[in-house]
């Protein structure tokens, strides 16, 4: 099989010129701009709320200078522009920051509280009242979670099951914990990932509908929302961590927190470094 | 030589060649009108997930003769349709293949078909009264106005979910304009908001201008299933949000490409919601409990 030089050189660049072009279709080129960027992405939520949040953080950021925020739809854009600019502030999961953990230079400065908690609990929840993992198996899990972040969390609440039998689960994808816990009352789901708190939410909202289901399987602790700065020590940097620090303080700034399900921010304190290198054993 | 036929096999190998292989199932779309916007999108959202080999039909494309449409249908694994109109249309074809569909509205009054599953465009009641309670805890008393040959059923259901959830329903048979003109002072006086449903008592523009007039003079507030009626004043708007339902469409397709019967009813519920909140509106309701803690669940905030 023999090839010119020159059909070689054409048809490789145009090959790398369209996959490369289909792949970075959802990654911004914001990182051009001058702006000091706060990039976000939660794969703990399905909610197309970017618009709304990025004005409302632009809006409230603006105040303290040249600040801009940056909310991201897909998980690959959001990594890969993590891996491409130079510093930054990356507002990303505890789950996902472990999985980015061999990059040196990210350093996590604060972590979310929401009810004066910076953890939190993922539960599955299923409609029967004597639930067994065999009920889930070839059926449908309804989350809010991404698909990674979902799969991870069934393997860590299964960990004796063999992974043929939890590839079996189907996931379908909502925006909301509350929407994938009401999907159970209408039989579109046979399970629901949810975190422990939406489903307290449920049991204030509908007891009836609530005293149907159980909890079939439970994660360990999870630490919520961190702020991390990737090439700590500039001086923009301090600032801006100062402003997302304060941002609990004020009702202005508690309003745009709320868009993203979260109190305030705190330091992290000694244990919770620890949890993200070691893992969650240990932890209370 | 040979060094660029390397270079040129290695980047063969980086292709995502996948594609190739995994492109042999067939799924008919036949779309009532690729030119309507939010049809346009339910289409786009299949094509996009690109592992299916698709033919399209745009019924509003003159285009197609029936032998073609036939020919197509004989070969396809699954027929897609999207809207009334193109349901109504394989409904006429009389063929047994599976048949999924989307963006129908009340898809309860199309006549039935075997090996025939949808998902309905409409949120279920429930789902709506969930998100109300969870963002307006205080709320008791919800008022609605339908017309019984329309929504009779439907005003069963959410009656009976409304109870669970801690709420009184207060509903309006409406027989005529002048009916709804008198009953909508009467109603506010009862109801702590007024939820305008998809339901023709209530769709001509001289009614949904008295239920507007209405709420400003009882100060209480609008709840409604679409986004219209936000930049009329409504407080809080929740529909069904479209991406989900094509996941859903697109999870129906695979289960039937892999030889499961679903296990839905032929029109399952769509069960993720869109949210708008009319943050201007809500200043004027000073007495109104709003649970901040809500927020993240907002698609859409009007400031």
């Amino acid at each position: 099989m023999i090839f010119s030089s020159r059909f070689i050189f054409l048809i490789s660049f145009l090959l790398l010129f369209f996959y490369s072009g289909t792949s970075f279709s959802k990654t911004d080129s914001t990182h051009f701009s001058a702006d000091y960027k706060i990039y976000f992405y939660n794969p703990e939520s399905n909610i197309n709320n970017f618009r709304s949040l990025k004005t409302a953080f632009d809006l409230y950021l603006s105040q303290f200078g040249a600040f801009q925020f940056q909310p991201f739809e897909q998980k690959k854009a959001f990594e890969k522009m993590l891996q491409s600019v130079p510093y930054g502030i990356f507002l990303l999961s505890s789950w996902q920051y472990k999985t980015l953990i061999s990059q040196k230079n990210l350093t996590p400065v604060l972590i979310a509280v929401v009810d004066g908690k910076s953890v939190q609990k993922k539960v599955l929840i299923i409609k029967s009242l004597q639930p067994t993992f065999e009920m889930l198996k070839g059926k449908t899990v309804a989350t809010s979670g991404d698909e990674a972040y979902s799969r991870n969390l069934l393997q860590e609440m299964f960990p004796q099951q063999p992974v043929s039998a939890l590839s079996t689960i189907k996931l379908i994808f909502v925006p909301t914990d509350i929407n994938a816990l009401i999907s159970l009352h209408y039989g579109m789901a046979r399970a629901a990932l949810s975190s422990e708190s939406s489903f307290k939410k449920l049991q204030r909202i509908n007891p009836k509908l609530s005293k149907q289901l159980s909890i079939l399987g439970k994660s360990q602790q999870k630490l919520r929302t961190l702020v991390v700065v990737k090439q700590k020590g500039l001086a923009l940097q301090e600032k801006i961590i100062n402003v997302l620090l304060n941002m609990g303080k004020t009702k202005q700034g508690k309003e745009k927190l709320r868009l993203l399900g979260i109190d305030e921010w705190r330091p992290l304190n000694l244990l919770e470094h620890k949890q993200l290198i070691f893992g969650e054993e240990g932890v209370p | 030589m040979k060094r660029y036929n390397l270079i040129f096999i290695f980047i063969l190998s980086l292709l995502p060649l996948h594609r190739a292989v995994a492109i042999h199932e067939k799924i008919l779309i036949i779309n009532s009108n690729a030119q309507i916007l939010k049809y346009q999108r339910a289409q786009q959202a299949i094509e996009k997930k690109d592992i299916y080999e698709i033919t399209l039909i745009d019924l509003a494309n003159n285009k197609w003769s029936d032998k073609t449409i036939n020919s197509h249908i004989q070969q396809t694994d699954v027929i897609y349709c999207i809207g009334s109109l193109a349901y109504q249309f394989v409904v006429q074809q009389n063929i047994d293949k599976p048949m999924v569909y989307s963006d129908i509205i009340n898809s309860r009054r199309l006549p039935y078909r075997k090996n025939t599953y949808g998902i309905a465009t409409e949120l279920p009641a429930g789902m709506s009264l969930h998100m109300y309670r969870y963002i307006f805890p205080s709320l008791k008393k919800l008022g609605i106005l339908y017309n019984p040959n329309q929504n009779q059923e439907w005003i069963h259901e959410a009656t009976k979910t409304a109870k669970d959830i801690g709420y009184d329903i207060i509903s309006q048979a409406i027989t005529d304009d002048d009916h709804l003109e008198h009953s909508l002072p009467a109603l506010f006086a009862k109801v702590d908001a007024l939820w305008i449903i998809s339901d023709s008592s209530i769709a001509s523009q001289k009614n949904v201008a008295n239920a507007f007039s209405q709420s400003k003079i009882m100060e209480k507030p609008i709840f409604s299933y679409d986004p219209f009626y936000i930049k009329l004043g409504a407080l809080l708007v929740i529909s069904a949000d479209k991406p989900a339902i094509s996941r859903q469409v697109t999870y129906l397709i695979d289960e039937i490409l892999r030889g499961q019967i679903p296990h839905q009813k032929t029109s399952a519920p769509a069960i993720s919601t869109h949210i708008i909140l009319n943050m201007k509106a809500l200043e004027q309701y000073p007495h109104l409990e709003f649970n901040s803690k809500s927020l993240d669940t907002i698609n859409h905030i009007i400031e």
